[in-house]
């Protein structure tokens, strides 16, 4: 009953996304667009007046103190997807606010959890599609040769994006009803994503650059599983109050 | 209407004991009397840390005293919002209210200690290690806590979307709690651990003296804004009742 339902709800919500690809077009653009100004204001930098270069991260000098190559490009990556996310989020009632579904949608004999899991399934597959664009564009500007280390970064991709969309969903209905709610929504969700951006990125950087100790990314992706869950049970628990009129 | 009015009328039977031991006159003096009694206990009677932080060692019985009071306030918010979501009739939404601005101001204090602190034994105000980027960014969420509330018209509303905020919010507590215990690269010293306190009995004295002092003062600030938000609402009460004359 309730998967049948849930089914339909996302459906329903797919659908819409499918028919417009305006949402997710955006989130690749923008991605793409953010990874470009970050990649030649970098290589700018690098190739500075003392003429030093590290092309790629290959030759990067590993097991130094201090950020290596693979830390600043993997926080820029995980800044850059939070943001695309968001323009996702905030369209995640835009269709029942423009066309006055809310109404109908909250009539629907349904859990409201259901309501939840398909509004947070419908912005994690957002975010995969972007991410299947971005991702390889990323390996393509940042890391060339070492680029097929990237697909390694699937389980920590996955539980960060888990986490981006349950927080966000929960945080945009929210703000559903609140004013200039495109305005609060990344300022009360920003602060909320910062341990899985840190966890991420971690990860990503520890897997990117060579010889990072396993136990270190098994420990980043067992804190996102974490905090995935706390915030699934959160969502469960509060998403009734949420909705309730 | 009329009950609210009522309500602020001097309540004619005899005060208890315990309410007596509550009320917050008696918690400012106890507040006032625990802080002296620390101050004094701390640059008098506690010795020289002999594990090579020195002098500079003292403040962490203001430091650490102040963090935990701040935790305490947001587990009040935690604890009001809880109840207020699961009974009708919860702890009137100033104590939630009041607990979250309360935990801020104490936050804000542990900054400034710790970044005291910090310059005498880093060398830095500032350092991006775990244990500070956390309660930074738990410090942001629960900032965040005002924008959600403040872009909410319909009360109703704000007050159930608050109290699912300041829930949601409490996950950034236990993140910085445990941020120092776990994460590797932490700078942050840890003196109590659950097997041990790293402390000698009369620097233990000081350090539960202060704690309790700083609880006591949280307590008064408490009943203060609780008892102000509670005759706010009443005054509007009987602008509105005017009015309808």
């Amino acid at each position: 009953m309730a998967g049948r339902q849930l089914i339909a709800l996302l459906r329903r919500d797919l659908l819409l996304e499918t028919r417009r690809l305006q949402t997710v077009l955006s989130m690749v653009i923008f991605a793409v667009v953010a990874m470009v100004v970050v990649r030649y204001g970098w290589s700018a930098d690098l190739q500075g007046p003392s003429g030093a270069s590290f092309p790629s991260g290959d030759t990067a000098p590993v097991g130094e103190a201090g950020p290596t190559v693979g830390a600043v490009p993997a926080a820029m990556l995980w800044v850059i997807f939070v943001f695309a996310a968001m323009l996702g989020l905030s369209r995640t009632f835009a269709h029942e606010r423009e066309d006055d579904c809310l109404d109908g949608l909250l009539l629907c004999p349904v859990d409201r959890v259901l309501v939840f899991c398909a509004k947070a399934i419908t912005n994690l597959a957002l975010l995969l599609v972007m991410q299947v664009v971005a991702i390889p564009v990323f390996g393509l500007f940042f890391l060339e040769g070492s680029a097929v280390r990237l697909l390694v970064c699937t389980p920590v991709v996955l539980l960060a994006d888990i986490g981006l969309a349950s927080v966000g969903t929960l945080v945009a209905t929210m703000v559903l009803h609140a004013r200039s709610r495109d305005l609060v929504l990344p300022v009360v969700l920003l602060p909320l994503l910062v341990p899985v951006v840190i966890a991420a990125t971690s990860a990503t950087a520890a897997i990117v650059d060579r010889g990072a100790p396993l136990a270190d990314v098994l420990g980043r992706l067992g804190f996102l599983a974490a905090y995935d869950a706390v915030f699934l049970v959160l969502a469960w628990g509060t998403y009734g109050l949420l909705m309730r009129d | 209407m009329t009950p609210t009015v009522a309500r602020l009328a001097p309540a004619g039977r005899p005060a208890s004991l315990l309410r007596g031991l509550v009320s917050a006159p008696f918690l400012y003096v106890a507040a006032a009397l625990l802080l002296s009694a620390g101050v004094l206990l701390a640059f008098l009677v506690a010795p020289l840390d002999a594990s090579g932080l020195g002098f500079t060692q003292k403040i962490f019985y203001f430091h650490a005293a102040i963090a935990e009071t701040a935790l305490i306030a947001f587990a009040v918010a935690l604890v009001a919002a809880v109840l207020r979501l699961v009974r009708s009739a919860g702890p009137p939404a100033g104590l939630e209210v009041a607990a979250v601005r309360l935990g801020l101001f104490f936050s804000g204090l542990v900054m400034v200690t710790g970044m005291i602190w910090g310059r005498a034994a880093w060398g830095v105000w500032w350092a991006w290690e775990p244990r500070l980027t956390t309660f930074l960014m738990a410090l942001l969420v629960y900032a965040a806590y005002f924008v959600v509330r403040g872009s909410i018209d319909d009360v109703q509303r704000r007050e159930t979307v608050g109290s699912v905020y300041a829930i949601i919010a409490f996950v950034t507590v236990p993140v910085t709690f445990f941020a120092t215990r776990y994460l590797p690269e932490g700078l942050h010293p840890v003196v109590m651990t659950a097997s041990e306190a790293r402390m000698e009995t009369s620097m233990a004295l000081t350090f539960a003296v202060c704690t309790l002092g700083m609880v006591a003062l949280l307590a008064a600030l408490l009943r203060s804004e609780v008892a102000l938000a509670a005759g706010a609402g009443a005054l509007d009460e009987v602008k509105d009742l005017l009015e309808e004359r």
